[in-house]
């Protein structure tokens, strides 16, 4: 007799790509093979019909409508939930979605959260940020208190073992360019060295995660077109560890 | 004129005589029988009961072309209720062994309609033990691993 385990891969996932997602999740126990399977992205897409994603990260993504609404969606239950602001959605608003880690360490310790923050500058030119923290689990706000910065975040944030990451800058130039990470379990925002020079505003920059385990970073200077990646070592203490992979010319 | 017929030997060698317009739905034998005509196929890994089923559907399926305007080529409603019916008479054990059949014979039709059987069994089930003893599937978790699973990510949506 035929087991379902008897068939080959594709097969089998061709069939459980078949099965409603939510079903998916509630029988991700049944075997190593499925629980394994049921965690491939690749088979997560293949499982769930794509939506407009504004930013991702690990499970969650966020989906935002012209930033008059917010909803969070799950595609691996294929569940979503729409989040109240605390106050209002605006058009400026940025999202990093993360989670912090308790320290039972386990993976059931993942508190997951959602970073909203803007930037404003008051009268006299200077650059705040205020920030609030949704948190899942309690479907609630927190504000975070405001604070000044004489740099500017770009990009979308890179998440990576639930901190978001970016490329950050003076804004006007001429000063040198290094990386932020907001940490989502001490809920503030960390400096970082990145492992070149630049103080051209022109030059690419740019973060990326190596499976969910390192961070790398490409820059290309503008006026050589010389092109370097890093990969980190670690990412786990607060130290950059940075490994130099690539120099393209 | 007589329509085409060639021969399909099932693993305990019974022979099965079928139009080759209706063998050919699988892209396997309609290769076969270009690369081998006049030769009777072997199809050592399928049993006269899966081979049987698989013509069964295989003769409601084919695209009658002789020009008959009175074939009984069926609407694609009315095949679609057809098929359904087709994999719910059949139980789990033969279902797979079908769709075996029709991986290995490559009828895309009929591959597709037992996935999406199997596909609807799975998603019945309630919960995980009722899918290991419906598809026989050994549980290789110990008890602390799926406490484990059950605990992980509770995803608070």
């Amino acid at each position: 007799m035929i087991m379902i385990a008897d068939l080959p891969d594709d097969l089998e996932s061709e069939i459980l790509s078949r099965v409603p997602a939510k079903s998916l999740w509630e029988l991700k126990a049944t075997c190593k093979r499925w629980y394994a399977l049921f965690r491939d992205p690749r088979f997560v897409e293949k499982n769930t019909r794509r939506g407009r994603i504004w930013t991702s990260s690990l499970i969650y993504f966020i989906v935002t409508e012209w930033n008059t609404r917010l909803v969070v969606w799950n595609p691996c239950t294929g569940q979503r939930r729409k989040i109240k602001p605390r106050t209002r959605y605006r058009s400026e608003d940025r999202y990093a979605l993360g989670y912090s880690t308790s320290s039972s360490s386990s993976s059931s310790g993942r508190r997951y959260k959602i970073l909203k923050y803007w930037f404003y500058r008051t009268k006299q030119g200077v650059l705040v940020a205020d920030c609030e923290i949704y948190e899942l689990s309690s479907d609630s706000w927190k504000v975070l208190d405001s604070f000044t910065l004489d740099y500017s975040l770009y990009f979308n944030g890179m998440s990576l073992k639930g901190d978001t990451y970016w490329v950050a800058g003076h804004e006007s130039g001429g000063a040198d360019f290094f990386s932020m990470k907001f940490d989502f379990t001490a809920e503030r925002l960390v400096r970082f060295l990145l492992p070149f020079q630049s103080f051209n505003l022109l030059d690419t920059k740019l973060l990326s995660v190596v499976r969910d385990e390192k961070l790398s970073v490409l820059h290309i200077d503008d006026m050589t077109d010389v092109m370097r990646i890093w990969v980190t070592n670690k990412i786990d203490d607060d130290e950059e560890d940075w490994q130099r992979l690539v120099v393209e010319e | 004129m007589s329509k085409k017929m060639i021969v399909l030997k099932s693993s305990e060698g019974v022979s099965f005589v079928v139009e080759e317009a209706v063998a050919r739905q699988s892209k396997i034998i309609s290769f076969l029988v270009e690369e081998f005509p006049d030769r009777e196929l072997p199809l050592t890994n399928m049993t006269s009961e899966i081979l049987r089923k698989t013509i069964e559907y295989c003769k409601k399926h084919v695209v009658e072309d002789d020009g008959g305007g009175d074939s009984s080529s069926s609407s694609s409603g009315d095949l679609k209720e057809w098929d359904v019916k087709f994999v719910a008479e059949i139980d789990q054990p033969r279902l797979m062994d079908l769709l075996m059949a029709a991986n290995y014979l490559d009828i895309p039709s009929l591959l597709d309609v037992t996935c999406q059987k199997v596909a609807d069994t799975i998603a019945a089930c309630n919960d995980e033990k009722e899918i290991r003893a419906t598809f026989n599937i050994e549980n290789d978790f110990t008890e602390e691993e799926v406490e484990a699973i059950r605990m992980e990510n509770q995803y608070p949506i």
